[in-house]
C-alpha cells in the first residue's frame, strides 16, 4: 500500500471525523429524541402544558441523563467539554424537525403551539462546568443546579407571551395558551390528562416556579450522577479474544 | 367470486346506511362495544347547523346527553368528563363549549341519570371535509362517541387569522402570536450551541481518543479554552437573565395555565321537553328478547304514567340510533312497533310490548351484544303528550337472544312469548 502524504492524512482523518460525527448526530437524535417523547413527553410538546410545577422539575430532571452519560465518554475518553450541548442539540434538532414537518405540515398545528423547550443554555452551563472543575462530583452538584435553574428564564422569554390574560366570550378567565389549548383540538387529549399546576409541591405565596426549580436541580444532581455511571458502563472498551 | 359478492353486498349495505339517513359513520364507533354505546352516555337530538363551512366560518354541534343510571361496572363512573368533539386535529376550532347553560372549558362532572344539553361552537380552519361528531371523554374509561356527520370546510384557508383580545385590549393572532420571539430566540441559542460545538469539532477530534493521558492536558483543554468557556458561561447566564427581565417588564401581567373546573347544572324541565330526572312516566322493564336473525329487539315494559296528561310512546333512543312511531312520525327511518298502541291514561299502569326491528342492528353491530360480558340493553324512552311535548324516561334490563330464524319479536312465527321473568 502506498504511504500517504501527510496532508492526504489529514484529509482521511477529517473525512473519518466527520463520518464519526455525523454517525453520532443521527443516533444521538434517534435515542434521546424517543427517550424525551417517553418522559418528559406531552409537558414538552403543547403549550398548554408548560406549567409552573411539572414541567419546570420533570424537564431538567430527565433530560440530563443523556447528557450526563455523554459528558462521562466524550470528557473520559476525548477532553470534549461538549457531551451536554451535542445532545440538546441534536435533541432540538430532532424537535423541530417533527414539530413543523409532522405537527404542522402534517396535522396543521400552529407552531407556536408545539415550540419544545429551550435547554441549550443549561447544556452550556452544564458542558462549561464540567471542562472547568474537571470533576464530575462538582458537575453534578453546580452543574446540575443551573442545569434546572436556568430552564424557566430561558424559555420564559418565549413563553410569556402565552401567559396574557384573555376573557373567554363565554365568561372564564383564560391565559391564551388554555385558549390555544381548547381551540386547536387533540381528540385524544381530554383536558383531564392535563397533568398541570397539581401536587404538594406549593408555595407560601405567587412565586411558584423558584420551589419546583430548585427542586429538579437537586433531583437532577442525583439522576447525573446515576447516568455518568450508565456512561461509564457503555464506555467500557471489551476485548474480544483473539483464540 | 363468494368474497367479490359479500365484498359488494357490504359496499351497497354501507352506501345504503349511508344515502338513507343524515347520519354518517366513519369513525369506527360502531366497533366500540354494543353495552357500552347504549348503557354508558346516550347522545340524541344531535343537530349540525351546518354542512358546509369556509375558514373562519362558525358552525353549531347542538344535542343532548344522557348518563345510564345502570351504570355499567367495567366502566369507570362519568365524575370527571371532557365534552369534546372528534375531528382530525385543529381542522376544525373549537370556540365554544357549553353545557347546561355553563361554559365547559375544562373537564367537569355529571351525575348518573342525568340529561345534559350540549353545545359546541366549532369554526372551520382547513380545507377539506371532515367527520364531526360529538365525544364525551370519561377519566379512566375514554372515549364515547356520537353519531356523525361529514363537514366540509370550503375555501382557501392561508390567510386564515384566529384573534383574540387580552384583558389589557391587545388583539393578537394565535396562528402567529409569538412566533417572532421563538425564531428569534431559538436562531440565537443555536448560534451560541453551534460556536460551542463548533468551537471544538473544528479541530480535529478522533485522535483525542489516543492522546488522552499520554499529552499534557494543557495541549487537550489549553487555558484559552477555559477562558472561552468561562466568558460562554458567563454571557449564557448575563443573556438568560437580561431575556427574563426585559421580557418581564415587556408582559407585566400574566396569569399561570387554568385548570378550575365547574360541574354542570342540573337540566331543568321545560314545557316542551322533561329530562328523565323530572320524569312522571315510569318503566320497568319486564324481559326482553332479541331475535337475531330477525335484526329485532322485543321489549316489554310496564309503563306507569304519574303525569296529568295522557303519554303516548312515540320513540326509543339507544346507542345513537333513534326508533320511532310512524304513526306520530311518519317520516322516520328507524320504526318502532308499541302494542297496544296509544296513550297511557294518567294514572293508568299498561303493559306494553315494543318492537325494533331493522338491519341497523346488525350493520351497527349491536347485535354483538350477547357476546359482551354484560348483556343488558338500555335506552331511552320518549313519551308524548297530545301537544308532542317529550319525556325522557330511561329503560334497560336484561335480553335474551333467539336464534330462531324468521320471527321478529312481535310479528308471525310465534317463537317468543312475552313472559314475566322478573319482577
Amino acid at each position: 500500500m502506498a504511504l500517504l502524504s501527510q496532508q492526504q492524512a489529514a484529509s482521511l482523518e477529517r473525512k473519518f471525523d466527520i463520518i464519526i460525527l455525523v454517525a453520532a448526530f443521527t443516533g444521538t437524535v434517534a435515542g434521546y429524541h424517543i427517550h424525551q417523547m417517553l418522559t418528559v413527553g406531552d409537558w414538552d410538546f403543547w403549550l398548554d402544558w408548560k406549567d409552573r410545577r411539572w414541567w419546570v422539575t420533570l424537564t431538567p430532571i430527565l433530560l440530563i441523563t443523556f447528557p450526563a452519560a455523554s459528558q462521562y465518554f466524550m470528557w473520559e475518553k476525548m477532553r470534549l467539554p461538549i457531551g451536554a450541548t451535542f445532545c440538546i442539540m441534536t435533541l432540538h434538532f430532532g424537535q423541530w424537525m417533527n414539530r413543523v414537518f409532522n405537527f404542522y405540515y402534517w396535522a396543521w398545528f400552529p407552531v407556536n403551539f408545539t415550540t419544545p423547550g429551550l435547554m441549550i443554555p443549561s447544556a452550556i452551563f452544564l458542558d462549561v462546568m464540567l471542562m472547568l472543575t474537571g470533576s464530575y462530583m462538582f458537575t453534578a452538584l453546580f452543574g446540575g443546579m443551573g442545569w434546572s435553574l436556568l430552564f424557566y428564564p430561558s424559555n420564559w422569554v418565549w413563553l410569556a407571551p402565552f401567559h396574557l390574560a384573555a376573557k373567554h366570550p363565554s365568561g372564564p378567565l383564560m391565559s391564551i395558551a388554555d385558549q390555544m389549548g381548547m381551540e386547536y383540538v387533540r381528540s385524544a387529549t381530554p383536558e383531564y390528562i392535563r397533568i398541570v399546576e397539581r401536587g404538594t409541591l406549593r408555595t407560601f405565596g405567587r412565586d411558584v416556579t423558584p420551589v419546583s426549580s430548585f427542586f429538579a436541580g437537586f433531583i437532577s444532581g442525583l439522576v447525573y450522577i446515576w447516568w455518568m455511571f450508565m456512561g461509564k458502563w457503555i464506555s467500557k472498551p471489551v476485548f474480544i479474544s483473539k483464540t | 367470486m363468494r368474497i367479490g359478492r359479500t365484498a359488494l353486498s357490504a359496499i351497497l349495505l354501507g352506501v345504503i346506511a349511508v344515502s338513507a339517513g343524515g347520519t354518517a359513520w366513519a369513525h369506527g364507533e360502531r366497533s366500540q362495544e354494543p353495552f357500552l354505546r347504549m348503557r354508558t352516555i346516550t347522545f340524541y337530538d344531535t343537530k349540525w347547523s351546518k354542512a358546509r363551512v369556509k375558514p373562519g366560518e362558525m358552525m353549531d354541534l347542538t344535542g343532548k346527553f344522557h348518563t345510564f343510571s345502570e351504570w355499567p361496572r367495567a366502566v369507570y363512573l362519568p365524575d370527571s368528563i371532557f365534552l369534546h368533539y372528534s375531528v382530525p386535529g385543529p381542522s376544525m376550532l373549537k370556540k365554544e363549549a357549553w353545557m347546561n347553560g355553563m361554559p365547559v372549558i375544562n373537564s367537569t362532572s355529571t351525575k348518573l341519570g342525568g340529561d345534559y344539553d350540549y353545545k359546541l361552537g366549532i369554526m372551520g380552519r382547513v380545507t377539506g371535509t371532515y367527520h364531526v361528531h360529538p365525544m364525551v371523554n370519561i377519566e379512566g374509561g375514554g372515549p364515547l362517541v356520537g353519531g356523525g356527520e361529514f363537514v366540509t370546510v370550503d375555501g382557501d384557508w392561508s390567510n386564515f387569522t384566529n384573534n383574540v383580545t387580552t384583558i389589557d385590549g391587545q388583539t393578537v393572532d394565535m396562528e402567529t402570536h409569538g412566533q417572532g420571539r421563538i425564531i428569534g430566540w431559538w436562531l440565537l441559542w443555536t448560534i451560541v450551541g453551534v460556536f460551542w460545538l463548533g468551537y471544538w469539532v473544528v479541530r480535529p477530534f478522533t485522535r483525542r481518543i489516543f492522546m488522552v493521558g499520554v499529552v499534557p492536558e494543557e495541549e487537550l483543554v489549553s487555558p484559552g479554552d477555559r477562558t472561552v468557556g468561562l466568558v460562554l458561561m458567563i454571557a449564557t447566564v448575563l443573556i438568560v437573565a437580561i431575556g427574563y427581565v426585559t421580557t418581564n417588564g415587556a408582559y407585566p401581567i400574566t396569569i399561570p395555565l387554568q385548570t378550575g373546573r365547574m360541574d354542570a347544572p342540573e337540566l331543568k324541565p321545560t314545557t316542551e321537553f322533561t329530562p328523565y330526572a323530572h320524569a312522571t312516566v315510569r318503566a320497568r322493564p319486564v324481559t326482553a328478547v332479541y331475535t337475531v336473525p330477525g335484526r329485532s329487539l322485543g321489549m316489554v315494559l310496564q309503563v306507569t304514567n304519574g303525569s296529568n296528561r295522557a303519554q303516548q310512546l312515540g320513540g326509543f333512543i339507544t346507542a345513537n340510533l333513534q326508533f320511532r312511531d310512524p304513526a306520530l312520525f311518519p317520516d322516520t327511518r328507524l320504526k318502532i312497533k308499541v302494542e297496544p298502541a296509544g296513550p297511557i291514561a294518567p294514572g293508568q299502569t299498561a303493559t306494553l310490548t315494543v318492537d325494533a326491528t331493522d338491519a341497523e342492528w346488525e350493520y351497527q353491530r349491536l347485535a354483538e351484544l350477547i357476546y359482551d360480558s354484560d348483556s343488558r340493553y338500555g335506552g331511552l324512552l320518549e313519551f308524548f303528550d297530545a301537544d308532542k311535548n317529550r319525556q325522557i324516561v330511561e329503560v334497560g334490563g336484561p335480553v335474551i337472544p333467539s336464534f330462531e330464524g324468521g320471527a321478529t319479536a312481535l310479528s308471525g312465527g310465534g317463537q317468543w312469548r312475552p313472559t314475566t321473568q322478573y319482577k
